[in-house]
C-alpha cells in the first residue's frame, strides 16, 4: 500500500458513519477515490435513511482528505445508489472500501480527467507528398518552376495536382491556359480546373481576371483553408503548392494546415534573391519542413544566334548558397524564350518545347527531387 | 541535411495528469499542465512586439488540465486547456529545448 492509501485510510477509519457504530470504511460507504495531482476525487454512497447525514459527513471527509499530504483540493459527489455511482464513474458496480483507482477513469460530473490523444487536422491527406514551391523574393519564377516541376512529375508517370496559393497574384491560370475559366461549385465543394492532366485550383479561377484581390490577412487565411477543405481534390501521389513570394500568413496557414513532406526554394543567381531565400530557409525551419532543395532559375542566358553564355543574373550563386546550407541543390534553369514563350501561351515549356534546355533542366529536378524526398523518409 | 531532426518529432503524445511527449529518438519527456499553460506563448500570453509577459500565472488554477489538443502542421500542438484557452501553439522544437520537463529514456 502506498503512504498516501495508508494516510486516507487512517483519516477515514476516524470519521463515524452517521449514528451507526461503524467508521465509514467499515460501513463501505466510499464508491471510488481518485487522485490526481493534488486533487482528490471521491463517490461516496449514502442510503436516503441517512440523508440527513450527508451535509456532516461530507464536511468530514473533505477534511480528512485535506489533512492528507500533497492533497489540497477535493471533490466529493454523494449518490444514493452502487447504480447511480456506477453510471457516474462508468465503471462496475463494486465495492471499492477507499480504494484508490488508478485507471483515470472519469471523474464524477466533470469533463474527462485526461484529454485524448492530440487530434489530427490536416488537408491534402490523400495526396502521398505534399511538396512546398517558395522563394524569399518575387518574380524569381515561382510559378513557372511549380507548372513545370508538375508537369515533368506527370511525364515521369505520376499523378500529380497543383494549389496555387498566390492569391494575390495568381498566375497559374495563365500559364496552364485557364483563363476565363471558374472552377465549378457543386453545393459547398470546388471542382479543380483540369489542364494537361494536372488538377488544380486557382484564385485566378475563383474571380474575375481584372479584379482585385485586396483582402487582410485573416481573409487570406480563410480562402487558403477553402482552397484545401472544400475543393474536391482527387488526390495522387504529389500535391504541388504554389506559395506567394515572402514569408507571410499564406505560408503561416499552410505549414498550419498541411502536413508538408517539404519546400523547394526557387531563386535566382544574386546575392540579393539569396538573402531572402535564407529568410524563407528560416521560416520553413521553424514550422519544422524540410528543405528539399534549392533550385536556381534564370541561371545564365545562352544566345540562341551566336550560342554565347551570358550570366545575366551570374550564375551558380543558389548552388554555392546549398552548399553552404547543406541542401541538396536540385537544378538549374536556363534563361530560355521557350520557358517564357510556354508561360505566356498557357502551354508550358516542358510541353511546348520539350527538347529545350530548361523542359530537360525541369525533367531532371523532378528527378532530383524524389530522390531528396525518399532520403527524408 | 535538411532533414528534420528525430528530436523534435513526435511519435506518440498522451495525457495522464501530465503531458506526455514521446519523441522519434526514443526520448520520453514529461511536462506539468501547469507549467505548459503558464509558458503559453500566445499573442495574449506574450506581447507580440516587447515581449512582456501579460499572463498572470497566479490567475491559472493549479489542477488546470487540458480538454482537448491537435497537432499543428508538422511542427506543433495546440491545447485546449479547461480554462477556455486555446491559442497558443507549442511547437516540438522548443518543447524538447526549452520547456521544463522530467525525461525518461525509453527504447
Amino acid at each position: 500500500m502506498d503512504p498516501l492509501e495508508q494516510q486516507i485510510r487512517d483519516a477515514f477509519s476516524s470519521i463515524m458513519f452517521a449514528d451507526t457504530d461503524k467508521n465509514v470504511l467499515e460501513a463501505d460507504i466510499v464508491y471510488s477515490l481518485e487522485i490526481n495531482e493534488n486533487r482528490a476525487d471521491a463517490v461516496v454512497i449514502v442510503d436516503q435513511e441517512f440523508e440527513s447525514f450527508i451535509s456532516g459527513l461530507t464536511d468530514d471527509l473533505e477534511a480528512a482528505l485535506k489533512s492528507c499530504e500533497g492533497i489540497s483540493e477535493v471533490g466529493l459527489n454523494v449518490v444514493g445508489s452502487a447504480e447511480e455511482a456506477q453510471k457516474l464513474t462508468g465503471g462496475p458496480v463494486e465495492s471499492a472500501n477507499a480504494q484508490q483507482h488508478h485507471d483515470h477513469g472519469q471523474s464524477p460530473g466533470q469533463a474527462p480527467a485526461h484529454a485524448p490523444a492530440p487530434a489530427k487536422k490536416n488537408y491534402l491527406g490523400e495526396y502521398g507528398e505534399v511538396i512546398l514551391v517558395a522563394s524569399g523574393k518575387g518574380g524569381v519564377g515561382k510559378s513557372t518552376t511549380a507548372v513545370n516541376l508538375a508537369l515533368a512529375l506527370k511525364a515521369q508517370g505520376k499523378k500529380v495536382s497543383l494549389l496555387d496559393a498566390d492569391i494575390y497574384g495568381p498566375s497559374v491560370p495563365a500559364m496552364m491556359g485557364s483563363r476565363g475559366e471558374f472552377s465549378e461549385v457543386i453545393g459547398q465543394q470546388m471542382m479543380p480546373v483540369s489542364r494537361h492532366g494536372i488538377e488544380y485550383m486557382s484564385m485566378g479561377n475563383l474571380v474575375e481576371e481584372e479584379e482585385a484581390v485586396v483582402w487582410r490577412g485573416p481573409m487570406a487565411h480563410q480562402v487558403i483553408e477553402q482552397m484545401l477543405r472544400d475543393t474536391q481534390w482527387p488526390g495522387g501521389d504529389y500535391m504541388i503548392i504554389d506559395l506567394p513570394p515572402g514569408t507571410g500568413d499564406v505560408q503561416i496557414t499552410l505549414a498550419q494546415m498541411t502536413e508538408a513532406s517539404g519546400a523547394v526554394i526557387v531563386c535566382t543567381p544574386q546575392d540579393v534573391a539569396l538573402l531572402d531565400a535564407r529568410k524563407a530557409f528560416r521560416m520553413f525551419e521553424k514550422v519544422s519542413i524540410p528543405i528539399l532543395g534549392m533550385i536556381e532559375n534564370m541561371s545564365s542566358f545562352v544566345c540562341p544566334h551566336c550560342a554565347k553564355e551570358t550570366p545575366i543574373f551570374s550564375k551558380g550563386g543558389a548552388k554555392e548558397e546549398s552548399d553552404d546550407q547543406d541542401f541538396p541543390f536540385l537544378g538549374a534553369i536556363p534563361i530560355e524564350l521557350a520557358v517564357r514563350e510556354g508561360g505566356d501561351s498557357g502551354v508550358p515549356v516542358l510541353l511546348s518545347a520539350p527538347d529545350s534546355l530548361a523542359a530537360k533542366a525541369y525533367g531532371k529536378i523532378a528527378v532530383e527531387l524524389q530522390k531528396s524526398l525518399s532520403e527524408e523518409e | 541535411m535538411a532533414r528534420l531532426a528525430a528530436k523534435y518529432r513526435p511519435k506518440e503524445v498522451f495525457y495522464d495528469g501530465a503531458a506526455h511527449i514521446i519523441f522519434y529518438d526514443g526520448a520520453h519527456c514529461i511536462y506539468s499542465y501547469w507549467e505548459l499553460r503558464t509558458s503559453c506563448t500566445c499573442a495574449s500570453c506574450i506581447h507580440e512586439i516587447t515581449g512582456e509577459k501579460l499572463l498572470d500565472d497566479a490567475t491559472i488554477a493549479e489542477d488546470i488540465k487540458p480538454l482537448g489538443s491537435e497537432y499543428v502542421g508538422n511542427y506543433g500542438l495546440r491545447i485546449n486547456w479547461s480554462d477556455g484557452h486555446s491559442t497558443g501553439i507549442y511547437p516540438f522544437r522548443g518543447l524538447r529545448d526549452k520547456q521544463p520537463h522530467e525525461t525518461l529514456q525509453v527504447d
